[in-house]
């Protein structure tokens, strides 16, 4: 169990990182540049982190402490295979205190940046939540340890739902409306805008956690096995690179219009399916 | 130059009235200080640009010129660049600068004005 | 809903320029704007009536780096005019050549800028890598890859023989095929481009024609109105026709530059290929005395230089009357009620030269 535990901690940031350098690398191929080599954004945060300390606000510092180890805590119930409702529950309050950290600064860029992170919230909670209950109706239960059958066979929609969520925790476009990755936008950095130095660095490091946390529950919709749920994981992130280079950023109405109807419409019109003929 | 008419100052509104029942567009305006007057050329565009037209407008230094920009709201920007720009008064801009649109508190005042190298 | 002022510039990694608009949002939607302009405010008008008026040509072309090809053409044909200089046929098609590259150049950069405004990054790079090919062009034909100054009174500094002329229409043709492949088929039909530019930013013709907007973004709301047709320089010869879009919004300014780096190849083609024989300048002798205007059709619109020359060897006034200038109003018109979110898109759809408008 310890063992597990700590290394939940010390692995995960390794392959998250390793995950955004790749992403970066393919990314740049895709776009026809050669790009930064793969242990970049590791030489990012160590940078970050030595970075001499700016601080406009006081109050968004213990919120960023407690972003992190929010989310390192649904990464820890998730290698111990606790209840899949608790995780997304953590994983909410992780990202509310994000956005209450933003919304304490005074610049109208992480304002707005707030604003838009809530409604991306809004979009892919539901989705996660539906989710979850789709494989309840599936295994009969919320914890993870009782996954065993492969359930994408019969839970595929919730598949490309899930896909849609994680489109916007990884921001990619067309769902970077609260913080575009290369700040070239109109709020700039959006959320992140009024942080720097080692708190950037924190919350690109609870980043990290977070995309391995999500791609592992993708993976679980398919368990006969480690590696094809590992598989599954890193092809719907593929996927998900391969649409965030063929579009535009679109808006925030967009964002809740398409995931409501497509997301949770697929996560609603499954479960109804599970109810009428499986389970 | 072609197409060009001398009005003076009481003229202007009513030869720029004449120039938006035409269509005209308004193209810019020019200002030069000629030592003992300013002299104001606004510059229109006839038949989708391929015609110009041109009113001179004579103003003694002391003067105050009336602002067009209730007729063409766009000549707002060129009357301001032209009242910092040179020592002219321009009453009744529609957006008004206040000398401030291009130039800095610590820039040159009036630099365009002769003997003012 | 409570108001609030957003900072938009001067320095925004939107603009590439610095230039910023105090926008008035409630929640997301614009209310008001107010642009504050004059951060590289440089006093052109003023040194150039400090210079021998040969050495203004330098100055003008430094007005602005995208589009200072123009800037000297736009000043080198209004002093022509006043000294009643004829220039040689060949040294016109040269002109145009060099118009007509910068031209596609200045509409390569902007589009790559809009693409990265809606988040579109790898649209951004493959533009920006076709946009490669025409600098390659323009550091061949004239030695410098941005500002070619080829131009001198009396005609180009510059020839293209025959043996360059075959390298261009090979380039030209190796920028075609990219362009045809990577670029024109994304912007006709990727649904998320249209999403984000059709209706967005609407100026009707009423309202173009009374704020005096200039070039894409007149012709982009149904204003068949272009310099060009003129007839300055060659375009007599080779023969223009203006590109027009009726619909007004983001996506019609956007087909309008789209279509005239299309025409602008053509252009370069037909004057390589017409090019007479002969000498490529006359030498001009004297000094200016008059009053004259001068214009050309810049990437971004209207250019209007006027020029009044006193007998000396300075200028006794230079006049730059520039697109941007003219656009603001226009942008000033279609911000209101817009979303937050539009705003890069709608900004950058009058392609804002922010060194052009203050001089």
């Amino acid at each position: 169990m310890a063992i597990i535990f700590i290394a939940a901690i010390v692995v995960t940031p390794f392959i998250g990182g390793l995950l955004r350098g790749i992403d970066r690398k393919l990314t740049a191929h895709m776009q026809g540049r050669i790009g930064p080599p793969i242990q970049q954004p590791f030489y990012d945060i160590i940078k970050l982190f030595s970075k001499s300390q700016i601080i406009t606000t006081r109050s968004p510092l213990l919120l960023v402490y407690g972003y992190l180890l929010f989310i390192v805590a649904a990464v820890v119930l998730f290698a111990l295979k606790q209840d899949l409702l608790m995780l997304i529950l953590v994983l909410g309050v992780a990202d509310v205190l994000l956005v209450m950290g933003s919304f304490s600064t005074r610049s109208p860029y992480s304002q707005i940046g707030s604003n838009r992170e809530l409604l991306q919230m809004f979009s892919y909670e539901p989705i996660l939540i539906l989710a979850s209950i789709a494989i309840y109706m599936e295994t009969g239960s919320f914890l993870i340890s009782r996954i065993q059958q492969p359930l994408l066979p019969t839970l595929w929609p919730v598949y490309l739902a899930l896909l849609i969520a994680l489109i916007i925790l990884m921001r990619k476009s067309p769902f970077d409306i609260s913080a575009s990755e290369h700040a070239h936008q109109e709020i700039v950095r959006g959320i992140f805008t009024e942080y720097s130095g080692l708190y950037l660095g924190l919350i690109e490091l609870a980043h990290w956690y977070e995309l391995v946390l999500v791609l592992a529950v993708i993976s679980l919709l398919w368990t006969a096995g480690v590696w094809p749920g590992i598989l599954l994981a890193l092809f719907s992130w593929f996927i998900v690179l391969i649409i965030d280079n063929i579009n535009a950023r679109l808006t925030w109405s967009w964002m809740i219009r398409t995931s409501w109807v497509a997301g949770i419409g697929l996560s609603i019109l499954n479960i109804i399916g599970l109810r009428l003929f499986g389970g | 130059m072609e197409n060009e008419i001398t009005v003076s100052k009481a003229e202007l509104i009513t030869e720029v009235q004449k120039m938006l029942a035409q269509k005209a567009m308004f193209g810019t305006a020019t200002c030069l200080d000629l030592d003992e007057r300013f002299e104001i050329i606004y510059h229109f565009e006839l038949e989708q640009g391929l015609k110009m037209r041109h009113i001179r407008v004579s103003l003694a230094k002391d003067d105050t010129l009336p602002s067009i920009s209730n007729i063409y709201m766009c000549a707002a920007l060129i009357e301001n660049e032209m009242q910092e720009m040179f020592d002219i008064k321009i009453s009744g801009i529609a957006l008004d600068f206040k000398r401030g649109m291009l130039l800095a508190k610590e820039s040159p005042k009036t630099p365009l004005m002769k003997g003012k190298e | 809903m409570a108001r609030t002022v957003i900072p938009f510039g001067p320095q925004h990694p939107v603009f590439p320029e610095p230039i910023q608009l105090k926008l008035e949002c409630e929640d997301e939607r614009i209310v008001g704007v107010v642009p504050v302009i004059g951060y590289i405010s440089r006093g052109i008008e003023k040194a150039a009536e400090l210079n021998p008026f040969r050495n203004n040509i330098f100055l003008c072309e430094r007005v602005c780096g995208i589009c200072s090809f123009m800037h000297a053409l736009c000043y080198c044909q209004g002093i022509e005019d006043m000294m009643k200089v004829e220039v040689p046929s060949r040294a016109r098609f040269l002109r145009v050549f060099w118009a007509e590259l910068s031209r596609m150049h200045s509409h390569l950069l902007w589009l790559g800028l809009l693409a990265d405004s809606f988040g579109f990054e790898s649209l951004f790079m493959q533009v920006w890598r076709a946009r490669e090919i025409i600098l390659d062009i323009s550091e061949m034909t004239s030695g410098h890859r941005i500002i070619q100054s080829t131009n001198v009174i009396g005609g180009v500094r510059r020839d293209i023989d025959e043996e360059m002329a075959q390298k261009v229409e090979e380039m030209l043709a190796q920028f075609k095929e990219l362009a045809d492949r990577s670029i024109l088929p994304t912007i006709l039909n990727d649904p998320t481009i249209k999403e984000r530019t059709v209706g967005k930013g609407i100026l009707t013709k009423e309202q173009a024609e009374l704020l005096a907007a200039v070039g894409p973004t007149l012709r982009g709301s149904g204003v068949a109105s272009d310099m060009r047709m003129t007839e300055y320089a060659a375009y007599k010869e080779i023969g223009f026709e203006p590109i027009v879009e009726t619909a007004g919004d983001s996506y019609a300014r956007t087909l309008v530059r789209v279509k005239e780096i299309y025409q602008s190849l053509d252009i370069i083609l037909k004057a390589l290929s017409m090019m007479p024989e002969g000498d490529i300048a006359v030498r001009v002798t004297g000094r200016p005395e008059g009053e004259v205007v001068s214009r050309v059709e810049q990437p971004r619109g209207e250019l209007i230089y006027y020029v009044k020359g006193n007998g000396t060897a300075n200028l006794e006034r230079l006049k730059i009357g520039t697109p941007t200038f003219a656009n603001i109003p226009s942008l000033l018109v279609m911000l209101p009620g817009c979303e937050l979110a539009d705003v890069p898109v709608i900004t950058l759809s009058i392609d804002p030269c922010i060194a052009c408008c203050e001089r």
